[in-house]
């Protein structure tokens, strides 16, 4: 069977083609981007120390002398390891004179947390251990008894704080 | 005309309509970012209380054409910046921005954070991100992703 190909029959298809063609666009209208984010945190320790502990003079008789203290230990410790305070001080003199006083007649109480009583030493002495990372503050009494055996004098010497991080 | 040529040419005239529709037409909306690649340096909490990226500023540029009338761009962390078991809660990073639809914020791992909004055309923010630091992050080196969607409603 032959077909007469006229213009009645391109009307359908032509508004077909045309119709579909002028549709709007289906777009899309979404867009995504991603970033990385990188953090470095390092081992450290920092330490808030007393200038000074000044002990006054008072009479042997009054016994022990009390010299309240804060410290600050803040440390970033690798997992599994354990920040130490320790402090160290050479025997107090009195400058020219000659004369001194034993480091060992110091020593400190504490009930914070991480902290630990002692007594001062010209060597290396635990003041304090934390396992984790942070801060920590301690709250010190430091004590030194006067004897009838001290010489007159202004004695002095310097305490050494050292707070390792593994 | 013969039957056959006539079907042909219905069937041409179908698959020209067919292909105008399913042409992929360009994405009215893109994003573009000046670096895909943000870092915080160690630094000591007292010193540096606040770290800002190494990469400051980000550039965010929003393209919004064609039949679009506004836009929304969100950002959204997959996780909390991770060293093995240890974490950064992801808030812990805010940004600042600076240019017009643009917006400051934090960063959030459970829902998504608007870093701006506005209408058609083109849109340029320059974001700065920043770490707040604390002595309390345990040593290592910690790494999230974060995402951001820009969509056009």
């Amino acid at each position: 069977m032959n077909y007469r190909l006229t213009a009645r029959h391109l009307i359908v298809p032509s508004l077909f083609a045309a119709f579909w063609s002028a549709a709007p666009a289906v777009a899309s209208s979404l867009d995504t981007q991603s970033s990385s984010l990188t953090v470095s945190v390092l081992a450290r320790g920092e330490l808030v120390v007393p200038a000074s502990i000044d002990f006054p003079d008072a009479s042997p008789t009054a016994g022990a002398q009390t010299v309240p203290v804060s410290i600050v230990a803040k440390a970033r410790i690798a997992k599994g390891g354990t920040a130490t305070l320790t402090v160290s001080a050479a025997d107090l003199s009195d400058g020219g004179a000659g004369d001194s006083i034993t480091a060992s007649r110091f020593s400190w109480t504490t009930s914070s947390a991480g902290y630990q009583a002692g007594t001062l030493s010209n060597s290396a002495v635990t003041m304090g251990q934390w396992g984790n990372s942070g801060v920590q503050n301690g709250s010190l009494n430091w004590i030194f008894t006067p004897q009838w055996t001290d010489n007159v004098g202004s004695y002095s010497t310097t305490i050494n704080y050292t707070l390792s991080t593994p | 005309m013969k039957r056959s040529t006539f079907v042909i040419y219905i069937v041409s005239l179908l698959a020209f309509s067919l292909a105008a529709v399913t042409k992929a037409p360009a994405n009215p909306v893109s994003l573009q970012l000046s670096t895909t690649t943000i870092t915080f340096p160690d630094s000591n909490p007292d010193q540096v209380p606040i770290i800002p990226a190494a990469q400051n500023p980000v550039t965010v540029t929003v393209r919004a054409e064609g039949t679009t009338t506004s836009w929304i761009l969100e950002v959204i962390a997959t996780d909390d910046l991770r060293s093995g078991a240890d974490t950064i809660p992801i808030d812990a990073i805010s940004w600042t921005a600076n240019g017009a639809y643009f917006q400051s914020g934090d960063l959030s791992k459970s829902s998504m954070q608007a870093v701006g909004a506005g209408p058609k055309g083109n849109f340029t923010g320059v974001l700065s991100f920043q770490l707040a630091n604390s002595w309390f992050y345990d040593p290592g080196i910690y790494t999230t992703t974060i995402t951001y969607t820009l969509v056009a409603p």
